[in-house]
């Protein structure tokens, strides 16, 4: 992962007129209360990570509601839920997902849940015409072909596909694109490979890859059953950590009770700024772009992409504006570092403002033109060689988010506020 | 080599002056005159602790902050390459693939870990770590081992790594003894028949900056067949006509074609420079098949990957720190002589880049090749075997250990007192040194 896990956590020294200053109330954009102490910027990260990772949590139990469904009843309106589902697991997990840079324990923890890029051809089979230049590995290659894996050296016994299978392979070998969990694991059984190129489609596994007996397709159909099960109970058990951390009792619950607001706000700085601009504009978007790959893209099997880049631009909307609204439409919020800056700078403060209202608009045009413009125009197509409209589309939301990141770094500069690890890819 | 260490032919060649900021205006003509040969001891170090030049920065490793958020975004394809791991063809990332079959690690990230140095593995090959092997002699298995491999064929081999033996005692005056062990390797699985180098990731410290060393002073500061009579040689490898400066041992003379070998060695990943998607030795029925048309990282992609390590932070010193102590160890590493190999000034040529031309850096390093004597060598017959690149000392302290080019050294103290060979003067000098002055050499260097 090109971001740096660690802050660079340097206390200001102007820390204690930080904490002096009158702290002002609301922002614009959100109804959050007036803040009357700074230090409940605290408590509104607190609130904010654990209402996300819970969000997250449910979604993911509703994940794994369809997929048993689908398993119980293979069929081609089951696994359209389950895919559905899969949807609508990633919108609050992407807005969660701002947290990480800023704290190595979600960091660490997270490369099982959302690591990428997936080698899915260590999972499933992938498309047959590849096969010819493989010679005999690419059969070999897979978990769910394969009841004895031979990896390096070393024989792992596969006969069972369980949770703790699965989670035992996460960089089995010691190799950590060897990811055989979460979400982009599930995206990939659900979809299969994306074989459309830069052309419309997204991957189109049949049902009948999880049919038992004879209507099974691309054989291993139980196996594929099993790991399709236990990657998602997986899922929904790391999350169920992850949540329980930020609750009364939880490690990160705890940290960020004991954070001095100045440390707060650094780490909101480092994490806004560390997605904004080395992960999401240039990893995710600069870098498909560039390489003009069929599919360097985030969310490559279902093509959901564009969603998963609008919602990271939302979360860190959130973050900054001490705000964010819960999948049951609650919205949750407080005292934040928006209000702070309003305060001390008034002229950054709009700025960033602009920018990140900017950043979530253009995102948001990508989910437009994906979504509902005739014909939909997927990421993948957008990145495609001679699209220029495409290319537009994805180089406006790259340049407010690299506006996004300049405004922000000089909100902090005239804030005090540290920011030099968010200058770090 | 001279039987006794002249400390004046040190202090002569160094350019050792009262301070740094002297180190810094006034120590840039090579050779320097005698004068500047007088050493201050009391000058205090006022620290310019501009290590890298333009670059130099505190902090962890990154992409120097001079850049704005719009040139920063430039490099996301270099980061990207760096840190993300490679996976194996096919797949739907096809800008990602084409990983081994054989290799050592899926990105360039898990061995420099952070971009600092790698760790070396408790006790076997099969854990991730940053280290690797190299192989002398034209064996079956090419110039380096390759402990991983694709799922449903076999790795080249793994290597068990055992400490249990002391190799060198050294004795100080004052009676103190440090026992040191040498690592011992053992082929587990599979075979070798060659000897076995093994090498340590190193952190990439101001990589750009040393890329943009002129060949001639590299030329210039060399002294093969020590002329000078000052017990240091200092030689370079040919490389295509150019002399050698990157890795222990100085094997490739510029930063694009090391990135190249790293991409095909470390990675298995084809390039224009290195266009074979398998290493020469792969003989697996499986291995012939694939299609080597293809390579799987493209010039701009190699471009990329100089270009975000070129414009990486150095770390700043921390030489104001405590400034007493380390002022001493300073006084006390030139005095030893550590400074006839770990060169305190370099200067870089003209570069289109603003951030890497002219700049005076403090890389503590000739960039040229010493006899390191039989303890640190490699091999029992190579000529190579007991020569080694003078190690970059800037960094030294935020990086961390462990030291030497197998990480054998698990501290700084262990380090200087492996060297041997034309640095046992130096060493033998350091020996003599009472607890005090140990503890400033190994303060300033942690605050470098
Ligand atoms: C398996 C571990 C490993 C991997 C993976 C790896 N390296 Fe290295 N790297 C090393 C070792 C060991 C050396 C020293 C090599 C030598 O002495 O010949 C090195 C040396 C270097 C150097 C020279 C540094 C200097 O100061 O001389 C550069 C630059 C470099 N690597 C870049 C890369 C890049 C770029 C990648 C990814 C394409 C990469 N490395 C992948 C282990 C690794
Ligand atoms: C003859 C040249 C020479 C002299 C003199 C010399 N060194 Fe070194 N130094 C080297 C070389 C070559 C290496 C790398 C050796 C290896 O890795 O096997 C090295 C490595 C080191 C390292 C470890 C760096 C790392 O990144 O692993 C330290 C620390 C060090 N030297 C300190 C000193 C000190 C202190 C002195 C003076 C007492 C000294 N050196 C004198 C050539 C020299």
């Amino acid at each position: 992962m090109p971001a740096p896990k660690m802050i660079f956590a340097v206390l200001l020294s102007l820390a204690t007129s930080v904490a002096s200053a009158a702290v002002p109330s609301n922002t614009e954009a959100s109804n959050t209360k007036p803040s009357t102490s700074e230090q409940s910027i605290n408590d509104t990260y607190i609130q904010l990570a654990a209402a996300v990772y819970e969000d997250s949590l449910i979604a993911a139990r509703e994940l794994q509601s369809s997929v048993g469904t689908l398993l119980k009843k293979p069929s081609e309106k089951s696994l359209a839920k389950a895919r559905a589902a899969w949807r609508k697991a990633r919108v609050p997990y992407q807005q969660s997902e701002t947290f990480r840079f800023a704290n190595p324990e979600i960091d660490e923890w997270e490369g099982k849940l959302n690591s990428w890029p997936l080698d899915e051809g260590l999972i499933d089979y992938v498309a047959d015409d590849y096969f010819h230049e493989m010679g005999n590995l690419g059969a070999q290659l897979n978990i769910i072909a394969n009841p004895v894996l031979k990896i390096g050296g070393q024989e792992i016994d596969a006969r069972n596909i369980t949770p703790e299978l699965i989670e035992s392979l996460h960089e089995f070998a010691g190799s950590e694109s060897n990811v055989a969990s979460g979400y982009h694991a599930i995206e990939f059984l659900l979809w299969g490979q994306d074989l459309n190129g830069t052309a419309a489609g997204a991957g189109e596994r049949p049902y009948t890859d999880f049919a038992v007996g004879e209507n099974c397709t691309h054989g291993h159909c139980q196996r594929r059953r099993d790991y399709l099960q236990a990657a998602t109970t997986l899922l929904v058990k790391d999350l169920e950590d992850m949540s329980a951390r930020w609750q009364k009792g939880g490690d990160l619950h705890a940290k960020y009770i004991n954070l001095s607001p100045e440390q707060v706000m650094t780490n909101i700085v480092f994490s806004i700024g560390s997605l904004s601009l080395g992960e999401l504009a240039g990893e995710r978007m600069k870098v498909a772009l560039e390489a003009n790959s069929t599919e360097d893209e985030h969310d490559c099997f279902s093509d959901n992409t564009h969603y998963s880049h609008y919602y990271n631009t939302l979360g860190m909307q959130n973050l900054f504006m001490g705000q964010y609204q819960r999948i049951n439409g609650d919205r949750v919020g407080g005292p934040s570092l928006a209000g702070i800056a309003k305060a001390k700078a008034p002229q950054a403060f709009e700025r960033l403002r602009l920018a990140m209202n900017d950043s979530v608009a253009k995102t948001n045009a990508l989910v437009q033109a994906a979504e509902f413009s005739q014909p939909p125009m997927k990421f993948d197509q957008m990145i495609a060689e001679g699209n220029s409209r495409g290319k537009a589309l994805i180089v406006d939301a790259v340049n407010a988010l690299v506006e996004q990141t300049a405004a922000l770094e000089a909100l902090a500069k005239e804030i005090d506020v540290d920011h030099s690890g968010a200058l770090a890819f | 080599m001279p039987s006794r260490f002249k400390a004046a032919d040190f202090l002569k060649r160094s350019c050792v002056i009262a301070g740094f900021i002297a180190v810094l205006s006034a120590c840039q003509s090579d050779p320097p005159s005698p004068e500047h040969g007088a050493l201050s001891r009391n000058t205090p170090i006022t620290a310019p602790q501009t290590m890298g030049g333009a670059l130099t920065a505190p902090g962890p490793i990154r992409l120097t902050p001079q850049l704005s958020p719009a040139e920063r975004l430039e490099h996301s394809l270099g980061a990207s390459f760096f840190h993300k791991p490679w996976v194996s063809a096919p797949s739907t990332t096809t800008d990602r693939d084409g990983l081994g079959p054989l290799f050592n690690a899926h990105s360039c990230e898990s061995c420099h870990r952070k971009l600092g140095r790698g760790s070396v593995p408790t006790r076997s090959t099969r854990e991730s770590s940053g280290l690797l092997f190299r192989l002398y002699g034209n064996g079956a298995m090419g110039s380096q081992l390759q402990t991983r491999s694709l799922p449903g064929m076999d790795a080249e081999a793994q290597i068990d790594i055992r400490r249990e033996n002391v190799a060198l005692v050294r004795e100080f005056s004052d009676g103190l003894r440090i026992e040191l062990f040498a690592p011992r390797y053992t082929v587990s699985e599979g075979q070798s028949d060659a000897s076995l180098s093994p090498r340590l990731a190193p952190p990439l410290i101001g990589v750009g900056l040393l890329n943009a060393i002129a060949d001639d002073d590299l030329r210039a500061y060399a002294d093969p067949d020590d002329r000078n009579g000052d017990g240091i040689s200092g030689r370079y490898l040919l490389i295509q006509q150019r002399p050698g400066r990157f890795g222990w041992k100085g094997e490739q003379a510029d930063l694009r074609t090391q990135v190249a070998k790293a991409f095909h060695e470390d990675i298995g990943i084809s390039s224009s420079v290195f266009p074979l998607d398998n290493p020469p030795h792969c003989e697996m029925p499986s291995c012939v098949t694939i299609d080597n048309k293809r390579t799987d990282i493209s010039n701009a992609g190699l471009d990329a990957v100089s270009g975000y390590l070129s414009l990486l932070t150095v770390p700043q010193a921390r030489l104001s720190e405590s400034a007493e102590d380390v002022q001493r160890g300073w006084n006390l590493f030139t005095r030893a002589g550590c400074s006839a190999c770990h060169r305190v000034n370099l200067t870089t040529t003209t570069h289109q880049r603003a951030l890497l031309s002219e700049q005076i850096i403090h890389p503590f390093s000739d960039l040229l090749l010493h006899d390191m004597g039989q303890h640190l060598a490699d091999s029992a017959d190579d000529p190579l075997a007991r020569e080694w690149r003078t190690a970059p000392l800037w960094g030294l302290g935020s990086n961390g250990g462990p030291y030497l080019h197998d990480g054998r050294a698990n501290t700084l103290l262990e380090a200087v007192l492996w060297h041997g060979g034309e640095a046992e003067a130096a060493v033998q000098q350091v020996l003599t040194f009472n607890s005090g002055e140990r503890a400033a050499l190994l303060e300033f260097l942690a605050a470098l």
